[in-house]
């Protein structure tokens, strides 16, 4: 039987076209990114200048920096960091070495997937509730803790899935030298996965340096410095969101050196997380 | 050979993963300061009957029933923590298992589990396990260095110092050699024979020119079931079973 | 001498409880946000009853408050996303893992990739600043001219150009989604067996049509478990929907018409609003959205299982 020469160039030319289309979605993909990264750097980088960094907010019309909102971001995400890598690896730890397919690991491992996904401003209602409405302030530890709900599922899955790469003749090995469980764990399962972790924390921290909805209701704003968490804090993406729609064009110049900022300073972040990613053995 | 007193007792042991069981009513005595070889083909049992010994699968699902004595005291009556037996019960498995830190580290952790010990002394138990795993010469300008950079044959002797590190009175051997190339194996049999004088060594393997090298006596396993014990020559030259036999002329396994 | 042994049950207990306790936190957090939004919203849901879901007014002033203009815009910028966003990302998953030269894989894949690391607030002030007055010059008088006297599709496009809306949202939003459902199904397609591949390029079947008739139907359920997730991030998408959405509480049916969603209503309003009502109605409009992201998520894990590499982003 022959093929029937319509019938081929048919599929052939349907196999063209969906290959150009294939082409197409990629080549759209990479020039939005190209498009962003080029608005980011020819704005950004015009705005940018000493004053960006050594000066506070300034008054509309007025001239100023993002001094104070880079520090608030600095201080909560630090915070919200310190505090979810350790649970965060608490809980993985759990879910990779305990649990396993228990019936409170399996819930545990489902709500936490969906934890890493629901929206982040819920996660700032949550916290509004939970701590802003109680003290009845708005404070940057209330924005930390936001930030660190937003970090710990994220720490938790890259914490199990590292685990469960540690080669169980590994854990063997040192049960068999008469190591307790939790020696086994913290000496020999940690450190075989210690790179892997650090991978999500980086990512955790990425993750949440670029996170502004949470902190709306949460952190608020301050446009001045302040010392100490427990007042309205300003961060560096609420800063851009306030100046971005801002009717003035030197807040809204701020606002762009300040996407930029953050922008270079997530995707640093990402970079790293791959280089460490990378890393085999020291 | 005159026979030592018996190290571990094993009497009508019976395990089961689940449904299935694995061993089925095994008796076999393991003497000091000998060397007893374990073959048979794959699936035979004989990783189960040594991984019973110190214990180290007792997850739930699996089940012995019988007797496994220490000097005398039943292990499977062990409740609770079972370091102490681990302590005294040390292990080897088939592909080396350096832990992710230093070559000293590697060491100085099972020593520290069990013991306080001051750095000096702790180098020294350090140097004594490597000397006595003849690891010492190879690695002792580079104790630092991470456990992983060590070839494999390397690896495994840094491996069974580790074992050797706190002073077990048995030591089990699970293929110790089947993932190493002829020249490391062959120290590492030579390793065995040295430390035959000090220990307890109880051997899996499945290859039968190594069974015949290093063991004073050797096991026969087929299907769960120990099929032929006896000393080593006695029972290559001149098995009693003829699947022993049909097992050791490459008729099958 | 074996000072180890008798403090390592405590040791053992101590440690295995702080792991169990972390965990049970992950619950606790989850469930905490449900509670609390169950009970500040109550009080909006049981003045408006059902009716909140349908009522189309939204006024702080005279305390009416309803979800529909809402509850509208997110599933209109939401489908707007997907009908855009997945196809591209297939397309990208087709062509990534079946037509580009292999030395170019890890290059694109980290661009794709970067696409989800930009924060949100960017996309925002991208769709804003440069995007909208882009659509509204360029992109939406056509449209409104082509398909604006059309019957029926029509409708769909009415109205002044004023480059924010819910169309230039569902743009942004497709971008925004792309890299994580063409991530998953990069991920589901690269696990096919390399065999049935290779049986089905040795029928003499093309490209498009192994990908088309072998691989996606091989995958559908990963895919689909990637295209939820997608939807999920779409429907709860705060700020970049919040620069360009326009905030306007309406219903309408033009594409091009500013409007709103549960997200970009609670950025504007939730600091602002003062009275219990309106506190609570926004609070209401937060568990609709909770409930909504969590069922479509939970069926997105389902679907994929422990599959998705979504944790890496």
């Amino acid at each position: 039987m022959t093929p029937d020469p319509p019938v081929l160039s048919r599929r052939h030319a349907t196999n063209a076209v969906m290959s150009g289309f294939a082409w197409a979605g990629t080549l759209a993909a990479l020039a939005a990114l190209a498009l962003i990264l080029y608005a980011l750097l020819m704005r950004g980088i015009g705005a940018l200048s000493l004053a960006t960094f050594t000066r506070t907010t300034p008054t509309p019309g007025g001239d100023g920096g993002l001094l104070n909102a880079i520090l608030g971001s600095l201080a909560m995400t630090a915070v919200a960091i310190a505090a979810a890598t350790p649970v965060g690896m608490l809980a993985g730890t759990y879910l990779a070495e305990y649990g396993r397919r228990g019936r409170l690991a399996q819930t545990v491992r489902f709500l936490n997937d969906t934890l890493l996904s629901v929206p982040s401003i819920i996660i700032g209602l949550f916290v509004y509730g939970l701590a802003v409405q109680p003290a009845g302030h708005f404070s940057g530890w209330a924005g930390a803790f936001a930030l660190a709900l937003i970090a710990l599922p994220v720490v938790v899955r890259t914490t199990e899935d590292i685990l469960n790469l540690v080669p169980d003749s590994l854990r063997e090995a040192g049960t068999a030298l008469g190591a307790p469980r939790w020696r086994v764990i913290v000496c020999i399962a940690w450190r075989a996965a210690a790179d892997g972790i650090l991978t999500g924390v980086l990512l955790a921290v990425a993750r949440i340096s670029g996170e502004t909805a949470p902190l709306l209701f949460t952190a608020l704003n301050n446009q001045f410095l302040t010392s100490g968490l427990d007042r309205p804090t300003a961060s560096l993406p609420v800063a851009i969101f306030q100046f971005a729609m801002s009717p003035y064009p030197n807040w809204q110049q701020l606002a762009w050196a300040g996407a930029l900022l953050i922008s270079v300073a997530v995707l640093a972040l990402n970079i790293s997380a791959r280089l460490v990613a990378r890393r085999r053995h020291r | 050979m005159p026979p030592n007193p018996p190290k571990i007792e094993v009497h009508c042991l019976n395990y089961f993963y689940g449904e299935n069981q694995a061993l089925k009513d095994i008796s076999i005595l393991f003497q000091d300061r000998r060397v007893t070889t374990l073959i048979g083909p794959s699936g035979c049992g004989k990783s189960t009957l040594l991984r019973a010994l110190n214990r180290i699968s007792s997850s739930p699902g699996q089940r012995a029933e019988g007797e496994i004595l220490l000097d005398g005291e039943n292990i499977l009556l062990w409740r609770g923590d079972l370091t102490g037996l681990r302590a005294r019960v040390g292990m080897v498995f088939q592909k080396p298992t350096p832990f992710p830190m230093s070559i000293f580290d590697n060491i100085a952790f099972p020593i520290k589990l069990y013991h306080r010990l001051s750095r000096l002394e702790l180098e020294d138990e350090v140097e004594r396990a490597l000397r006595q795993a003849a690891l010492w010469d190879e690695v002792k300008d580079k104790l630092r260095q991470s456990g992983l950079s060590l070839s494999g044959g390397q690896q495994q002797r840094l491996c069974i110092a580790r074992a050797i590190a706190i002073k077990p009175e048995v030591l089990l051997l699970d293929e110790p050699a089947s993932a190493l190339d002829p020249i490391s194996t062959a120290l590492i049999d030579e390793l065995v024979c040295e430390l035959r004088r000090d220990y307890c060594l109880i051997v899996v393997t499945h290859n039968m020119q190594q069974a015949a090298r290093i063991g004073d006596y050797v096991g026969f396993m087929y299907l769960g079931e120990l099929i032929e014990f006896g000393e080593t020559g006695q029972l290559f030259s001149n098995p009693r079973e003829t699947r022993t036999q049909d097992y050791i002329t490459g008729r099958f396994g | 001498m074996l000072w180890g042994v008798q403090r390592s049950a405590v040791w053992e207990q101590g440690f295995r409880g702080a792991t169990q306790a972390s965990a049970v936190l992950v619950v606790a957090a989850l469930v905490g946000v449900f509670a609390l939004l169950m009970a500040d919203g109550l009080p909006a849901l049981q003045r408006f009853g059902w009716g909140f879901l349908l009522a189309t007014e939204w006024n702080p002033v005279t305390e009416t408050f309803g979800a529909l203009p809402a509850i509208y815009g997110t599933l209109v910028t939401s489908a707007i996303a997907m009908l855009l966003g997945v196809p591209a990302a297939f397309g990208i998953a087709f062509f990534i893992n079946e037509l580009c030269p292999h030395g170019l894989r890890p290059t694109l894949t980290v661009g794709i990739e970067l696409l989800a690391a930009i924060p949100s607030i960017i996309y925002g002030m991208w769709g804003l600043f440069v995007l909208s007055p882009f659509l509204a010059a360029h992109v939406q008088p056509t449209l409104t001219g082509l398909l604006g006297p059309l019957p029926g599709v029509g409708a769909l496009f009415q109205g002044a150009p004023f480059g924010i809306g819910m169309l230039t949202a569902g743009l942004i939003l497709a971008v925004m989604i792309l890299p994580y459902v063409a991530a998953v199904a990069r991920h589901v397609i690269g696990d096919v067996p390399p065999l049935l591949r290779e049986a089905a390029f040795a029928v003499g079947a093309t490209r498009w049509e192994v990908f088309r008739h072998v691989l996606v139907p091989y995958t559908s359920r990963g895919l689909l478990g990637g295209v939820m997730l997608g939807l999920g991030r779409a429907l709860g998408e705060t700020m970049a929907v919040t620069f360009v959405i326009g905030n306007a509480h309406q219903v309408s049916a033009s594409l091009l018409a500013p409007g709103t969603t549960i997200s970009a209503t609670l950025a504007n309003e939730f600091t602002e609003a003062v009275g219990d009502i309106y506190l609570s109605s926004l609070l209401a409009l937060g568990l609709i959205l909770f409930v909504i992201t969590f069922a479509v998520l939970a069926v997105a894990r389902l679907l994929l299982g422990r599959a998705s590499p979504d944790a890496a982003s």
